[in-house]
């Protein structure tokens, strides 16, 4: 009997409650996944098209959106990008806020992917923890900055909002809230055998493969790269502060789980210290500052938040090229700006971390079996609109 | 490591080919190259120990020419602080060029993307002819391209 | 007789009334209502609130049960109707056709026979063949190898099962519900032979798809497995047929290991009924419980479990037994 005829094909397609917007083209044979297809594209947005005729400074939400979970990884790569065009420097608190804002957001994205992974391989508890944990977070950030999502609170030059008076109160007690529930997670999910069973030794992913796909983020850390761009080409607050970069060595989905937590442990270590470090000062650059009527600026100073000065509106940013990096949550968002001198960019290229990450749909899933394609899936903590923008 | 010093490395490595390199402080180092050198410039970078690509970027001048960019580094220290360039032009009337799959597997979907949407044939790569982000039943012109307006309603403009 | 001796005639009121037919459903309606409770518990939130909010939402089951009897049952183009539309009845049927055999105290039962713990085991290991038809007869990818799964994991629990339940018969020298019960008036089974309580609570749990074994119906692998083209009455009668079984292999177990109906206060029946009934009452409860604790496991490592751990131990359940009894414990006649 040839192999065509021993083999399944099941189309683990978009209506499927465990596929998320895309389809996997699996081949069967009996138990084992002979091969797996990635069919992408459900929810494509021609975001890079789109750039090309708005604004540069609509396409800060046009950006953001994609990303649902980690929007604060595509604003800031963005931003930095015109900033680099633009030849200005943001003022250092302006730097902290885009740091405290960036690490809130990895603590509330990297629940969201061990909550999904729970409850693709069967744990209805962890993805109810872990959404009801991320409450604190969204509310910390809806204090911040307005929105509990999509923040749009980065701007060239600065940010949009100063911190509100007895935030860092509030931010201690989410962050001791989430510290003392780490236990109950590690009792209940973590170190539970059946969690071990299913996900050690499933999908190994070894150094040499992952450093040739390109892949991203905290499946890349979990193989034994300690590839960070928090610490190759620090940016924002990240120069001052301390912090490691974790680790672990087996690459499987174990390891890409508990990369995940430490992580976010150690962004409430950041956390702690950029509230306690950071500097007073200007929040939006100097320039753009002066452009603003004095009694505005008055009253921005007054409310702490920022009136956007009138050229804004129709910037127009110098020719070049730009290419900017930043570690979202999910992996590396590489944004490259090509600029002409006129109102829209003239082409914007936005690589992000799930997009780099799909290959690894193809390579994981060869010789695993049926019941390891949700287990591996969700470990790779792939959000299909990031990937197809 | 200082980006002259970088600098200094890779136009000694290649040496013998004809390549343009030029600087961008504080860590972008663009190497330009022909369509028919690519392969050997990219083995040679590769050797050098920048191990994967971050971006494929296509972008037309209608008329003139396409220019592809890959964006390229190292996932170990001290070179993942550099980004290098690599940058080909293509006539407008024949984009074609060698796929560099074969130095790099990490350009596989992002070449495809850029086929897909931009209407480069990346020889060598096996998803050529394929949809990836498009409708399987998508006729036209590449929708990346200049000469595909984006229709604007309402007032917007 | 008038109709309510009749009524109350033990081969009439078992299999109808108590621990029959409408016992098992408003158990059925209880346990459903309280596994999304503890679950909700468990997961920091309220669960089902607003039918009836001051007893909690416990009517909640009931309203469910509504709206499946109201909901348009689809039956898509290509199955096989007959076998699409009649298994689940059979399952649903064949689920509960055991319980005629349970008796529920020392004189009242349907009938006796003196191989009634085999009558028992042998109708519940009916069921999982209208599953494997089921899953054939949907014409979908996904509810053929949900089936195919269920009669994987059937080949690993059913002989376990029987050896540890047999290896109770041995001890207790009978196959007869009723003087297996009554020899448990000193000591519970669960006491004389741990290895084998153990092992057929895991195993009880392994074939009615509760968590950490809710294989067959794995929802992010395999939609809903052999029940994905099921809506409507026919997919309440499929969900409740599970349930159903469930609570039939706790009756056998609290009989065998829990000491059935003893330490009833008095001899009338419907007294030691409701003893045994809490008790196969708290095994259903903590299956559902389970939920909120596990996931799921892989096919491979639930047949593992079956044959490497279940097996072996269940064989050491029957040498435990021989060993009581040459040791000296001794029961009936």
């Amino acid at each position: 009997m040839s192999l065509e005829e021993r083999t399944l094909e099941l189309l683990i397609g978009p209506q499927h409650p465990a596929s998320g917007h895309m389809r996997l083209v699996a081949k069967i044979d009996g138990d084992i996944v002979v091969e797996l297809r990635p069919n992408i594209g459900y929810v494509h947005r021609s975001v890079e098209k789109l750039a090309e005729v708005k604004k540069f400074l609509q396409i800060i939400p046009l950006v953001e959106r994609p990303s649902l979970a980690d929007t604060t990884a595509n604003n800031l790569a963005y931003v930095m990008a015109l900033e680099k065009l633009l030849g200005i420097d943001p003022p250092e608190r302006a730097k902290y806020l885009r740091t405290l804002l960036a690490e809130i957001n990895r603590i509330h994205s990297h629940l969201y992917g061990l909550g999904i992974h729970g409850v693709m391989i069967g744990s209805s508890t962890a993805y109810m923890w872990c959404f009801g944990d991320r409450e604190p977070f969204l509310e910390l950030a809806q204090e911040l900055t307005g929105a509990r999502l999509t923040y749009s609170y980065i701007i060239p030059g600065g940010v949009r909002r100063d911190l509100p008076k007895g935030f860092a109160e509030r931010a201690e007690k989410a962050i001791k809230y989430l510290e003392g529930r780490m236990k109950d997670y590690f009792d209940i999910y973590f170190n539970n055998p059946v969690v071990k069973a299913r996900l050690e030794g499933v999908g190994v992913l070894s150094k040499e493969d992952a450093i040739k796909l390109g892949v991203t983020g905290p499946n890349l850390r979990a193989s034994g790269v300690a590839y960070d761009v928090r610490r190759a080409e620090p940016y924002a607050a990240y120069p001052h502060l301390d912090f490691d970069v974790i680790t672990e060595e087996e690459g499987d989905c174990y390891a890409r789980v508990m990369v995940r937590v430490r992580e976010i442990m150690e962004s409430i270590k950041i956390i702690r210290q950029v509230l306690k470090e950071i500097p007073e000062g200007p929040i939006l650059h100097e320039s753009y500052e002066k452009l603003i009527p004095p009694k505005l600026r008055e009253e921005m100073k007054q409310r702490g938040v920022v009136k956007f000065p009138s050229v804004f509106a129709n910037l127009r940013v110098p020719a070049g090229e730009a290419i900017s990096r930043v570690e979202g949550g999910r992996g590396e968002v590489v944004f490259h700006v090509i600029s002409d001198g006129k109102l829209s960019p003239y082409r914007m290229r936005m690589v992000t971390p799930s997009f780099r990450n799909v290959i690894l749909f193809e390579h994981l899933t060869r010789g695993a079996r049926v019941a390891d394609i949700p287990a591996i899936y969700g470990s790779l903590d792939y959000f299909p609109p990031e990937a197809d923008r | 490591m200082k980006i002259e010093d970088l600098k200094n490395m890779i136009e000694e490595n290649l040496r013998g080919i004809d390549v343009e390199i030029t600087t961008r402080e504080p860590n972008i180092i663009d190497v330009k190259v022909s369509r028919d050198k690519i392969i050997e410039v990219a083995e040679k970078l590769k050797g050098k120990g920048f191990d994967h690509v971050k971006s494929v970027t296509a972008v037309d001048y209608p008329g003139e020419r396409f220019e592809v960019i890959y964006i390229v580094s190292s996932y170990e220290s001290p070179l993942s602080y550099f980004l290098v360039s690599l940058r080909t032009s293509l006539p407008y009337d024949d984009p074609r060029m060698s796929s560099l799959l074969s130095v790099w597997p990490s350009v596989l979907y992002q070449e495809h993307e850029e086929h897909d949407l931009m209407g480069i044939e990346f020889e060598g790569n096996p998803r050529m002819g394929e949809r990836l982000l498009l409708p399987e039943s998508y006729e036209g012109i590449p929708p990346l391209r200049k000469e595909f307006k984006v229709k604007v309603e309402g007032i917007d403009a | 007789m008038n109709i309510i001796d009749l009524l109350f005639q033990p081969y009439i009121f078992i299999p109808l009334v108590f621990p029959g037919l409408i016992a098992a459903f408003v158990l059925l309606l209880i346990i459903i209502w309280l596994e999304r409770k503890i679950a909700a518990k468990v997961q920091l939130r309220y669960g089902p609130l607003y039918v009836l909010k001051p007893l909690g939402g416990v009517i909640q089951t009931i309203a469910d049960l509504l709206r499946y009897l109201f909901q348009e049952p689809i039956i898509p183009k290509d199955v096989d109707k007959v076998a699409f539309l009649l298994t689940p009845v059979f399952l649903f049927g064949l689920a509960y056709l055991p319980l005629v055999i349970i008796p529920i105290s020392p004189t009242y039962y349907a009938f006796r026979s003196d191989l009634s713990l085999l009558i028992a085991l042998a109708l519940a290991t009916l069921a999982p063949i209208f599953t494997l038809i089921m899953g054939w007869a949907s014409n979908n990818k996904f509810s053929l190898i949900g089936s195919v799964r269920e009669g994987y994991l059937v080949t690993s629990y059913e002989m376990p099962i029987f050896l540890s339940a047999l290896s109770m018969a041995v001890l207790y020298n009978s196959l007869d519900l009723v003087e297996i019960a009554e020899a448990q008036r000193k000591i519970w089974g669960v006491f004389l032979n741990p290895v084998a309580a153990a092992n057929m609570l895991v195993l009880i749990y392994m074939s009615t798809s509760k968590f950490p074994f809710e294989i067959p119906e794995a929802e992010s692998e395999i939609v809903a497995g052999p029940y994905t083209e099921y809506s409507g009455i026919i997919y309440g009668l499929v969900m409740g047929a599970s349930y159903i079984k469930l609570y039939v292999l706790s009756l056998i177990y609290s009989i065998l290991f829990l000491g059935g109906w003893n330490p009833s206060p008095s001899p009338d029946p419907l007294i030691s009924g409701g003893v045994l009934f809490l008790k196969a009452f708290i095994l259903v409860a903590f299956g559902a419980f389970l939920r909120a604790v596990y996931p799921r496991f892989r096919i491979d490592q639930a047949v593992n479990i079956g044959w490497r751990i279940a097996f072996p131990l269940s064989l050491l359940s029957i040498l435990i037994s021989l060993i009581l009894i040459l040791g000296g414990v001794s029961f009936g006649s």
